[in-house]
């Protein structure tokens, strides 16, 4: 056996069932690198390093002794000096000496095959690699894709889907499974396709592609897409396109809704005027113009004080301004002028809004004059007595509150003057009424002759007069100007050929010695009148009180 | 999973890595009339259900524990079990009753070793650049020829490929090994063996490449209630080598009263 097993032309060993090494021939001595017979190992786990032990106990025992046989198993020797020599290893179970099952063992040198192998194994696990980096960049790329807000998808150029990001595959309904391979006609149905049509075949013969489009998605509402198709060019040839899609819904609505606004912008009768933050108009309406006499280009690069009407009061502007620091907003009437010089009276809203990140100042007017005159004629009515135009009662006690209330601020006098005419019902009875309105009317005239602007003649009905004095001298002043104004009634009254006489009785009272409201003070002041009359008519008589504060001063 | 006979105690046996459960064969014989005997594969191992298969659970031998726990619960054992483990599988049947005390009572361990790696003073027998040898080498021979190319030549790392292997090795797929190799050789348990409370017969082989005399003294004095048993063999996987030694030196071990 030892003799015929050296004849082999490869190294070769017998062993028992338990490794231990019976017979090895001169092949294996020197394909390991042994001096001797004698250096060799007792046991075959021996002659292999330790990973090659597991492998023996672990995989090849336990093949051996099911299938008898190992076929080409891929190991390496240890030699003396530690080196792995590579050899493929062919195992049998040959028929048993003395019962006991004997194993041979025949190593081939395998450098070159091992050192191959060993290569091949590298490049799986590079290919592994590289396979694995590609799945991650496809990851990576697929990532970017999804996080993008348009839609994208690639379509190959048989026009099936090859490729699409979620927002792809949201806005037509489809999962990744569906949509992928699935033909770019199935997708948008017969109608839609017949109108991309063209497109479709401009992106297939190499040119980039834009359209708009609207459609109805799955969900059943309306959108709108702005879609680019990129063709894919490889070596002058289009392989597929890029479909890069946006969903401009919104942006589409925002912009119906901005002609909305536009169409509101020119047809309303409301003039609009747009300004910037530094008050330069920027825009105005038609009915600006039609408002205003100002052409719209005439109107645009001026500042927003163009309509300024000095009629304002001249806190008027700092109110405005200091609302709209305030609150954004200021609403109310005001006088404006017109191109022309002529004014108008406009109720007025002024905003600020923030228009792409600019802040505008934003005035919607209209013209009230109209409605302002006719406010105007019923206050007055309220307040005047038709016959004369003079202050009623009702504006009398107006003013007297407003005086006597600013006494509470500064010292200042108030005389209060109550006219009653005397023989006025004669006039009335004997030359008609008409003439009794003209005598009215002249006595109202002539009483205001002779006050100052400051000062205010009232007409309470009938023969009754009261004249407010503000902030005359002294008692003896007031007594003056009655005097005056009894004399001045006296004066003969012509109209035609008509002429009428007729007396006035005076009762005077004084802020506050006669009373400190207006009520007291024109009971008092009528008392005072009552006095005169009881006296014998057209003359004056101050009020109790005063005449104690100034005695002596009576007339 | 198999189970034999019909009466009796049961056994369920547990194959080390590289193997499946056809490796106890030829032991299951002399128990056949005396005990139930259960027989299972690990996920990866012989012709078990690659789906099952979960890289994280196997990561550590407590998954392939679980994996014996798995089997008794589908039984309903619920005590009285003798787990019979091989290589690394005797410390997946230490690590069983650690979560399970109440269902077996007693362990027979063919060839353990809580840990293969040197560490210190201990000497497990190998090192960390070992494993990646035998890595390699499981790869050269797994995949052979046809195998290595396929995957280069097909572009593409389909799991369908690797799953046509020969079927010579007992564990068919080269993925689930590798995961099983590394943890085999990589875990260190040595810090679980005072938890265990279960008797134990360590069945150590006289010479073994992969777990030495040294590593079943260890063992020995580690683990509470164990009897060490020496098996004049070489080798490490007397149950095939010798299988009648071992059978006899279990029904003896369990034949002993009950500690």
């Amino acid at each position: 056996m030892s003799e015929l097993i050296d004849q082999l032309p490869c190294a070769a060993l017998t062993t028992d069932a338990d490794g231990k090494i019976l017979v090895s021939n001169r092949e294996l001595i020197s394909l390991v690198g042994f001096e001797s017979e004698a250096a060799l190992p007792r046991q075959v786990d021996d002659l292999l390093p330790p990973a090659g032990r597991i492998f023996l106990q672990t995989h090849l025992w336990p093949l051996l002794r099911r299938e008898g046989r190992v076929r080409e198993a891929a190991l390496s020797l240890l030699s003396p000096s530690g080196e792995r020599v590579p050899v493929l290893l062919n195992c049998s179970r040959s028929a048993p000496v003395n019962g006991a099952p004997r194993f041979v063992w025949v190593f081939f040198a395998a450098v070159e095959r091992s050192r191959f192998e060993l290569e091949l194994v590298d490049a799986r696990k590079r290919a592994e690699v590289a396979a694995a980096q590609a799945e991650s960049a496809t990851v990576f790329i697929n990532k970017i894709a999804n996080a993008m807000p348009g839609m994208v998808a690639y379509f190959d150029k048989n026009l099936h889907c090859q490729f699409a990001n979620d927002v792809y595959l949201q806005w037509f309904g489809k999962s990744p499974q569906q949509m992928i391979g699935m033909s770019l006609r199935a997708l948008l149905g017969e109608a839609l396709f017949a109108a991309n049509e063209p497109s479709v075949r401009g992106a297939l013969a190499g040119t980039r592609q834009a359209l708009q489009r609207s459609l109805v998605k799955p969900d059943g509402s309306l959108g709108h897409t702005l879609a680019q198709y990129i063709p894919d060019l490889r070596e002058g040839k289009v392989q597929g396109f890029c479909v890069s899609e946006s969903d401009v819904t919104q942006l589409k609505n925002a912009e119906i809704e901005l002609e909305m606004a536009a169409s509101v912008f020119a047809n309303t009768l409301d003039g609009i005027m747009i300004a910037d933050v530094n008050g330069i108009i920027v825009s105005v309406n038609p009915a600006f113009t039609q408002i205003t006499g100002y052409a719209a280009a005439e109107a645009v690069g001026q500042r927003v004080n163009l309509l300024s009407s000095t009629r304002n009061d001249t806190g008027f502007a700092a109110a405005m301004a200091h609302d709209l620091v305030q609150h954004q907003r200021w609403e109310g009437e005001s006088w404006a002028r017109r191109q022309d010089g002529s004014v108008f009276r406009q109720w007025q809203r002024v905003t600020t809004t923030l228009a792409a990140n600019a802040q505008r100042y934003v005035f919607v007017f209209n013209d009230v004059t109209e409605r302002w005159h006719h406010e105007e004629r019923t206050r007055k009515l309220a307040l005047y007595d038709a016959l004369t135009d003079l202050p009623n009662r009702t504006l009398l006690l107006e003013r007297l509150g407003q005086l006597i209330a600013s006494t509470a601020r500064e010292e200042r006098k108030i005389a209060v003057l109550f006219l009653d005419l005397d023989g006025f019902k004669a006039v009335n009875d004997t030359l008609g009424h008409e003439v009794g309105d003209e005598v009215l009317r002249a006595v109202a005239g002539r009483l205001v002759g002779l006050v100052r602007q400051t000062d205010t003649v009232a007409r309470l009905g009938g023969d009754e007069f009261v004249v407010l004095l503000d902030n005359p001298a002294s008692l003896e002043e007031v007594q003056r100007i009655a005097g005056l104004l009894v004399t001045s009634v006296n004066e003969p009254i012509v109209r035609g050929d008509v002429q009428a006489q007729i007396g006035a009785s005076i009762g005077i009272a004084l802020h506050p010695l006669d009373g400190r409201t207006p009520t007291e003070l024109l009971k008092a002041a009528d008392v005072a009148m009552y006095e005169a009359k009881a006296a014998g008519k057209n003359t004056f008589r101050s009020s109790k009180s005063s005449l104690a504060r100034f005695p002596g001063g009576i007339a | 999973m198999k189970v034999l006979g019909e009466s009796g105690p049961w056994l369920i046996y547990a194959h080390g890595f590289g193997c499946s459960q056809r490796m106890w064969d030829q032991v299951t014989p002399f128990f056949r009339s005396t005990h139930r005997q259960v027989l299972f594969d690990y996920v990866g191992a012989g012709k078990s259900d690659l789906r099952a298969f979960d890289a994280s659970r196997y990561s550590s031998l407590h998954g392939y524990a679980e994996d014996v726990l798995d089997v008794c619960d589908a039984l309903e054992l619920e005590s009285g079990v003798t787990f019979i483990g091989h290589s690394v599988s005797s410390t997946v049947g230490l690590l069983a009753p650690i979560k399970r005390p109440k269902l077996f009572s007693r362990l027979v361990l063919l060839g353990p070793t809580p840990c293969f790696l040197n560490d210190g003073d201990y000497r497990g027998g190998f090192e960390r650049e070992d494993l990646e040898e035998l890595l390699t080498l499981m790869d050269q021979n797994y995949l052979g020829w046809a195998h290595t190319l396929a995957p280069l030549v097909a572009g593409s790392m389909a799991p369908t490929v690797s799953r046509e292997l020969s079927d010579a090795f007992c564990s068919t797929d080269p993925e689930t090994t590798r995961v099983f190799a590394t943890t085999t050789f990589l875990s260190d348990n040595r810090a679980d063996l005072p938890h265990v409370s279960v008797p134990s017969l360590i069945l150590q082989h006289r010479h073994d490449a992969l777990a030495s005399m040294a590593v079943g003294e260890y063992l020995h004095s580690q683990l509470r209630g164990s009897t060490l048993q020496v098996l004049d063999v070489s080798g490490h996987c007397a149950h095939m080598s010798h299988p009648k030694l071992v059978a006899d030196a279990v029904q003896s071990y369990l034949a002993q009263p009950g500690t």
